[in-house]
């Protein structure tokens, strides 16, 4: 295969160990830019810095030839910034990630990671996203052998890679034998659960007390990335941009809707 | 019926009065809005160290302070004010607050410029009705011809019409599952009528303003994003979109999995 350009993003920051180990394993093969947060962006979804406040670049040191940009806004602002102004040509392919949790089912949305990917296919270039299970909260994980595994499979991805889809790639917990399966998103997931709490001050506040508490039969049941992921596949999720519902467009004009 | 308003302006803003106060004519409505700037936040979380804040509010308190006037039948209309991300919001209402009885209809809105292209992935608009319909309830989100300086309320008039006409309507649609409605409404007197159309997909390119501070150092500035060519818009018609949230291309999962299957037996062509 021959190197590539890549640029790697991250929500993590520009530090994290995730986004470092991929460097290093990607940058034996070919040429990485890192662009990625200053300071952690957990969750912020797709996200775009716009009339609030201006956008600014620091270049830290260079590790095994990767050069290393900050951008105190979100993963999406990172890649829009850096295919505009910090990188001087187009990269042939976005790499987001490592997350340090696992993205699936439709909460994939409120994802930095996934979204800063979906970012860089709007802009024209073919992106993946990569996310892996870190089961223990808190504790450092070497994402060293996850970053490997990963530059092998690099050339079946690109190999395999649709025209205009993001790739969603989710390692599990024991990925070393792990088969690649490709599939669907899990949907009808969500069941968010907040503990009521008011301050001393008089103030209310809701806590989120986890997004998805287990996973109920009718999650598994459906076979897709949730379900593999459990059974210890690498799971391959293509997302594609255009969310038009062609079947809904017939039910929409009939329904008879007016406007005089 | 049970409305739940989401909007992304401050309720003491003219824009979320409009809407909520004419369809709390013969409905029941429930009034979301944010303590602060909430746009382009996509579909957004707090962080999990950083709870959700919600403070419910007395819509006669506030909006009598503020104007004045005679409320009476506006008495009953629920409101919250969250200081969160705009998808929070709604996962609180839908999870928590409303989760006794779930609202007929969702809508977020109504907001000051449109969505269009792939820029509704940015959109905190899209990104709560999104969120709504995770929760499997019929959902729209409602934008009009955007207003450097908000929208007033005469300005809204003709788009609030079109939602109250059309409400039971929304209601009784039945769509396929996990699909939301996005409707652009135009800034016209009289409308051409309705087209119902795909979203477009052009490849958007963002662009910076690279700005030097006092010592030298560069900055860069979000240029504003062109709305997309969109005729049917242009020419006075209200533009509706379907939209799945579930954006699995399963055309490439089906072929990822027969390539796979023919390289399966070329390996096995191979051992014999």
């Amino acid at each position: 295969m021959k190197s590539l350009n890549i640029l790697l993003v991250n929500e993590a920051g520009c530090f994290s160990p995730g986004i470092i180990a991929l460097g290093k394993a990607l940058s034996r093969h070919h040429r990485v830019v890192i662009v990625a947060p200053l300071h952690p962006q957990l969750s912020t979804g797709h996200r775009l810095t716009t009339s609030l406040s201006p956008l600014r670049v620091e270049q830290y040191f260079v590790l095994n030839k990767i050069k290393i940009f900050s951008v105190n806004g979100t993963p999406c602002d990172c890649v829009t910034l850096a295919l505009d102004k910090i990188l001087l040509s187009k990269p042939d392919l976005i790499i987001s990630g490592i997350s340090h949790h696992n993205n699936v089912g439709e909460l994939i949305y409120k994802s930095g990671v996934v979204s800063a990917a979906i970012e860089g296919t709007i802009q024209g270039i073919p992106s993946i996203a990569i996310s892996a299970c870190v089961r223990k909260h808190g504790e450092e994980k070497d994402f060293l052998p996850i970053a490997n595994s990963f530059a092998r499979h690099l050339p079946y991805f690109v190999k395999n890679m649709p025209d205009n889809a993001t790739l969603n790639l989710n390692y599990p917990e024991k990925f070393k034998a792990a088969k690649i399966v490709c599939t669907h998103l899990t949907t009808d997931m969500v069941k968010n659960k907040y503990k009521f709490e008011a301050n001393p001050y008089g103030n209310t506040f809701y806590w989120l007390l986890g997004h998805h508490l287990g996973y109920p039969m009718s999650v598994l049941s459906q076979e897709g990335d949730v379900y593999y992921l459990e059974k210890g596949f690498i799971t391959v999720t293509p997302l594609k941009l255009d969310l038009t519902e062609k079947n809904a467009i017939e039910v929409v004009e009939k329904s008879g809707l007016v406007c005089k | 019926m049970n409305i739940l308003i989401a909007s992304l302006g401050n309720i003491r803003l003219g824009e979320i009065k409009v809407l909520a106060e004419a369809l709390n004519k013969k409905n029941k409505v429930t009034l979301v809005s944010m303590g602060s700037h909430a746009s382009y936040r996509g579909v957004a979380f707090s962080p999990e160290d950083v709870p959700v804040r919600a403070k419910p509010l007395l819509y006669k308190e506030v909006v009598k302070k503020e104007t004045k006037k005679k409320l009476g039948e506006f008495d009953d209309i629920v409101a919250y004010e969250f200081d969160a991300q705009p998808a929070d919001a709604i996962s609180v209402m839908l999870s928590e607050v409303m989760a006794h009885k779930m609202p007929d209809l969702v809508i977020c809105g109504i907001s000051n410029g449109t969505h269009m292209g792939n820029d509704i992935y940015s959109s905190s608009n899209i990104g709560m009705a999104k969120m709504a319909s995770f929760f499997g309830v019929p959902t729209i989100a409602v934008a009009v011809d955007g207003k450097v300086g908000g929208q007033m309320a005469d300005d809204l008039k003709n788009a609030v019409n079109f939602i109250e006409k059309n409400l039971q309507t929304f209601v009784n649609m039945r769509l396929p599952k996990h699909t939301f409605l996005n409707i652009n409404i135009p800034d016209v007197k009289t409308y051409k009528g309705i087209k119902v159309v795909p979203m477009g997909n052009a490849e958007q390119l963002r662009e910076y303003k690279e700005c030097i501070d006092y010592a030298g150092g560069k900055y860069y500035w979000a240029e504003k994003s062109e709305r997309p060519a969109d005729t049917w818009f242009e020419k006075g018609y209200i533009t509706i979109i379907p939209m799945n949230y579930d954006s699995t291309d399963y055309d490439a999962v089906s072929e990822w999995g027969s390539r796979v299957s023919q390289d399966m037996k070329k390996l096995e062509g191979g051992k014999q």
